[in-house]
């Protein structure tokens, strides 16, 4: 083979290899989404985000995943950093470790909302700025997380989490990021594994946030 | 979330022989869809198809019960993997076992376009050394790293084809234990075709490995 086909075939191998790669990238197996509606105090829709794809699944999950899902780390788990910035290394205090369904009023896990701007980066373990729940300034009231069963349409299917934010501070709250939080273990640890930057989601006094974050695999 | 998976073919004496590119899994199927869904929302019980084709309630925590999981731990050739009834704790008396191939990577040799509702692979590939089997070696999970932005650990199984004969692998497949009601059950997690596929010569080994990334 003479040196300008052997250029020509591993040009082509290379094109191939990097086809690929680019498929690879750009196709995500679960895909993460959010949207979000507010509404008045009457329930009327006062608007309707449609669907935004999530960027940001944190290295949490990654952990979650290896140490509880799918039990890899059950003699010898990888040390996890909580909500708190503390590095847990127990199994104890990871087990049950992706569970997020909050009650009325918990804050500490489940859907969160926060006012930080602060890029999104792997090693996030917290929102930037958690709006706590409550009816005082700058507060919103969290209700209790609700689920959508897995359903199939096609070659898709989607779950979802929502919980909805009321506000009752008496001003208007302006929400910047999002956040998946899990509550695990014996001892209640709490693990950020997804958090978004929105933008700016304005929620006037006596509206509600209806916050939707869906998981949807494609075959 | 982003998977992968990729092969790589040793001969007899362990020396790589091929290495496959780098495909994209397109494939979590319902299974594993209903139990990550249990372990987040951990509320409600969810029925679910297992490998057997039988329905399975899959379910969450209870007060002897409080580890759902998606247990991906293979045994090796002829092994069984060892669980106590409430699917928690791994015992030397076990109640329940799980056999080398319904747990782990898998490999079959079927050639039927991937459904959601795949439960199983289409012809999987049993464990031992008769005509037209492989041998199993352990199914682990390997390699957390976590570099921003990205984090990711592998799962990896070796198999051996001790059969006297070539065997094709056309299709891969995750194989999981759910959280069920006393007896843990074998569930497909994802399923994928392998195309084109590739020969397992007799005496060789192929390693399996997924790789499972998450980005911000």
């Amino acid at each position: 083979m003479n040196s300008k086909r052997r250029h020509n075939l591993n040009s082509n191998i290379e094109s191939k290899k990097l086809l690929i790669e680019k498929q690879i990238k750009e196709s995500p197996n679960i895909i993460a989404s959010y949207s979000y509606q507010i509404r008045n105090s009457n329930g009327e829709l006062m608007k309707d985000s449609g669907e935004r794809q999530c960027h940001s699944f944190v290295a949490n999950f990654a952990r979650l995943l290896y140490n509880c899902a799918f039990f890899l780390g059950l003699g010898s788990p990888v040390a996890i950093t909580d909500t708190g910035g503390t590095s847990q290394t127990a199994y104890s205090n990871m087990h049950r470790g992706l569970r997020t369904d909050a009650s009325t009023g918990t804050s500490t896990y489940g859907l969160q909302v926060g006012t930080g701007t602060g890029a999104e980066s792997i090693n996030n373990t917290s929102l930037g700025t958690q709006i706590a729940h409550g009816s005082g300034s700058g507060q919103l009231q969290y209700g209790a997380m609700s689920y959508g069963a897995p359903s199939t349409t096609g070659t898709t299917t989607t779950f979802r989490f929502t919980r909805v934010f009321t506000n009752a501070s008496g001003g208007s709250i302006g929400v910047e990021e999002i956040g998946l939080v899990s509550n695990s273990g014996d001892f209640s640890k709490r693990y950020l594994w997804l958090r978004d930057l929105t933008g700016t989601i304005t929620v006037n006094n006596g509206q509600s946030l209806t916050l939707n974050v869906d998981f949807t695999t494609t075959i | 979330m982003r998977v992968y998976f990729q092969f790589e073919r040793h001969n007899k004496d362990g020396e790589l022989i091929w290495k496959s590119y780098r495909y994209r899994s397109r494939s979590f199927v319902q299974a594993f869809i209903k139990q990550f869904y249990v372990l987040f929302q951990h509320t409600s019980n969810i029925a679910t198809t297992d490998t057997g084709g039988a329905s399975r309630t899959v379910i969450v925590g209870t007060s002897t019960r409080s580890t759902p999981h998606i247990c991906a731990i293979g045994p090796g050739r002829g092994g069984r993997i060892a669980l106590s009834t409430n699917s928690t704790v791994f015992t030397s008396a076990p109640t329940v076992a799980i056999t080398s191939d319904k747990v782990g990577i898998v490999l079959g040799t079927g050639t039927t376009a991937v459904t959601p509702t795949d439960f199983q692979l289409a012809t999987q590939i049993a464990d031992g050394t008769a005509a037209s089997t492989l041998e199993y070696f352990p199914s682990s999970g390997t390699a957390l790293t976590i570099s921003n932005p990205t984090g990711s650990f592998k799962l990896e199984r070796l198999f051996r084809n001790s059969s006297g004969g070539t065997i094709t692998v056309n299709e891969i497949g995750l194989y999981t234990i759910g959280s069920t009601n006393s007896i843990p059950f074998s569930f497909c997690a994802i399923r994928d075709i392998v195309s084109p596929g590739f020969a397992i010569a007799n005496g060789e080994y192929a390693r399996a490995i997924y790789t499972i990334t998450v980005t911000v």
